[in-house]
């Protein structure tokens, strides 16, 4: 049957085979890891769904030891509840893990800039914020031989709602092909507690900030939109005429993709040779 | 009766090296065996498939290292045949490159089937990397039953395995890179082209990652009267092992005599609506 309202597509959505996309994604972290030669995999806990479920699935992927954990909450924007559940997750995967506070980090990073004169604004510092914790990742990657293992799913990545070089900045994305609403299943079905994997959608950057709030809606609202238009093929006005489908999101969905585009590509480069520029006409894999 | 082998392996992708090596590890396994074997390789598997510009330094002639080594194990083992597919580099006309796929045998190379229909649509790029071949029909004998190749998307197109059944195949191998987008579309395809013709279906596919892209196995033998006889896992490694024999063509072609019952007139008209009209 051809789908005719939101609900439909949504009951399309959460019908996902999650015992094999649970599959895919352990075969799929095992197979890049060992590929690369890495001996840890890296990865910032911060007590929500997205890193919940990537944690469990990386700890089923290459067991325990193979594992750290960092959690990193800023005093005044990270609530506290976010901090105990991310405690509770790195207990329940039984790995190791450290807890560093990025506010230091980030308010020095700050005062620094603004010692020139400048007066950063709320999204700056909390891009700073997802940036420090990217650095923080690294510096445990180099120095153990580790892979930085990223947390976004693939609604945030269409809508390119993240920072750029901060919680982007990772070597892989295991459920970054799966919708938030899916990964709210399959954080269930690897283990993740009800109470985190319902748990409302928020970067955190700013105290009281909401994915909701921000984007205009709940995912539960944004991911049939997405899902009709990118795996159903439909489309925009046969979006638009879906039952329970609100236009202007519809449209203020498009526009964030758009305008986010750049996010998900190289930098951009002025072709000047007729070898392949890379961003361009570069197309290599990483192993050949 | 002839032993099909289809050793669906993590080949690795883009090092030719290391998946000659595990080639020759598979085909040494089967140097004792008594009964003729055929050992079927998936599309292009000595460079793991995808490997987007790199297939440029990977391609190379019929007459290179990779076939002359296979040929070379083979010199004295006439009751076994190897298939493998290799990005080719055309000798006549440089520069050009093929994905193909060579059957090899006593020491010496048995046939060369070159690839027609060339996926470039959601994820893949063949064309930007092959020039497309358009010969068919080159059918092979090995102890007593006649083999075609169409590799992978080629098997999309009936006509394909129409010719090698006009030109008396009794199995047609399907040398495959199929990742998981293509999943539920080949058990149709390949037993819709298995009853079409009254033949068999060799489908050998590729298993493991290449970059994110799961290539799922499901390596399978469709009989010539459609039913699958042997079926490997999905996303696993397995070796599948198969007997197949002239008698079931027979028996499905008098079963079913769909070759019997085609009206050749139909093709004339397919040619005639086929061609553009301007």
């Amino acid at each position: 049957m051809y789908p005719n309202s939101i609900e439909d597509i949504r009951r399309i959505l959460l019908s996902i085979n999650i015992k094999e996309t649970a599959r895919l994604i352990k075969e799929f972290i095992r197979d890049y890891f060992e590929r690369v030669g890495a001996e840890k995999a890296i990865i910032g806990v911060s007590g929500g769904v997205d890193s919940s479920a990537t944690l469990m699935l990386t700890r089923r992927a290459l067991g325990k030891d193979a594992i750290l954990a960092l959690i990193m909450p800023h005093k005044g924007i990270t609530p506290e509840e976010d901090v105990q559940d991310a405690l509770e997750i790195v207990k329940l995967a039984n790995v190791e893990y450290k807890m560093i506070n990025i506010d230091k980090i980030s308010m020095n990073i700050k005062s620094i800039i603004e010692n020139t004169g400048i007066s950063l604004n709320r999204m700056a510092y909390g891009n700073i914020i997802a940036r420090s914790r990217m650095i923080v990742l690294y510096a445990f990657a180099n120095t153990l031989r580790g892979i930085v293992v990223g947390a976004g799913d693939k609604s945030e990545i269409i809508l390119g709602y993240y920072t750029k070089y901060g919680d982007g900045g990772v070597d892989i994305l295991p459920i970054g092909d799966v919708y938030k609403s899916q990964v709210r299943i399959l954080a269930k079905h690897v283990g993740v507690p009800e109470k985190i994997a319902m748990k409302p959608s928020s970067p955190r950057l700013w105290a009281g900030q909401t994915a909701a709030e921000e984007l205009g809606a709940d995912y539960t609202e944004i991911d049939p939109i997405l899902f009709a238009l990118f795996e159903l093929g439909m489309k925009i006005n046969d979006v638009l005429s879906l039952k329970g489908v609100r236009g202007e999101l519809v449209y203020a969905l498009l526009r964030r993709i758009k305008v986010n585009e750049h996010k998900r590509m190289f930098a951009r480069i002025p072709k000047i040779h007729k070898g392949p520029t890379i961003g361009i006409d570069w197309k290599f894999t990483i192993w050949r | 009766m002839i032993k099909v082998v289809i050793p669906q392996i993590k080949l690795k992708q883009g090092n030719k090296d290391e998946n000659l090596e595990l080639t020759i590890d598979i085909i040494k396994r089967y140097f004792n065996e008594k009964k003729p074997t055929l050992i079927v390789f998936p599309e292009l598997s000595i460079i793991g498939y995808f490997i987007a510009d790199a297939m440029y330094e990977a391609a190379e002639p019929l007459n290179g290292p990779t076939i002359s080594r296979i040929a070379e194990i083979l010199d004295e083992k006439g009751n076994l045949a190897v298939g493998i597919g290799i990005p080719e580099l055309d000798l006549r006309k440089r520069g050009l490159i093929y994905n193909t796929y060579v059957l090899i045998s006593s020491g010496k190379i048995m046939g060369v089937w070159r690839k027609t229909h060339l996926p470039t649509f959601g994820v893949f790029e063949e064309h930007r990397y092959f020039a497309r071949n358009a010969e068919h029909g080159l059918v092979v004998e090995f102890h007593g039953m006649k083999f075609g190749v169409m590799i992978c998307y080629d098997a999309f197109f009936p006509e394909i395995a129409r010719i090698y059944s006009l030109k008396g195949a009794d199995a047609i191998i399907v040398p495959a890179s199929s990742p998981l987008p293509s999943r539920e579309l080949w058990d149709p395809i390949l037993r819709a082209r298995a009853i079409e013709n009254g033949v068999y279906i060799i489908f050998s596919n590729h298993v493991g990652y290449r970059d994110g892209l799961m290539f799922f196995g499901e390596s399978r033998i469709i009989d010539p009267t459609g039913i699958i006889i042997a079926k490997a896992p999905a996303f696993e490694e397995y070796v599948l092992e198969v007997e197949i024999s002239p008698s079931r063509v027979e028996f499905a072609r008098r079963v079913r005599p769909t070759l019997r019952d085609l009206d050749t007139r139909v093709i004339e008209v397919l040619y005639r609506e086929s061609k553009p009209k301007t």
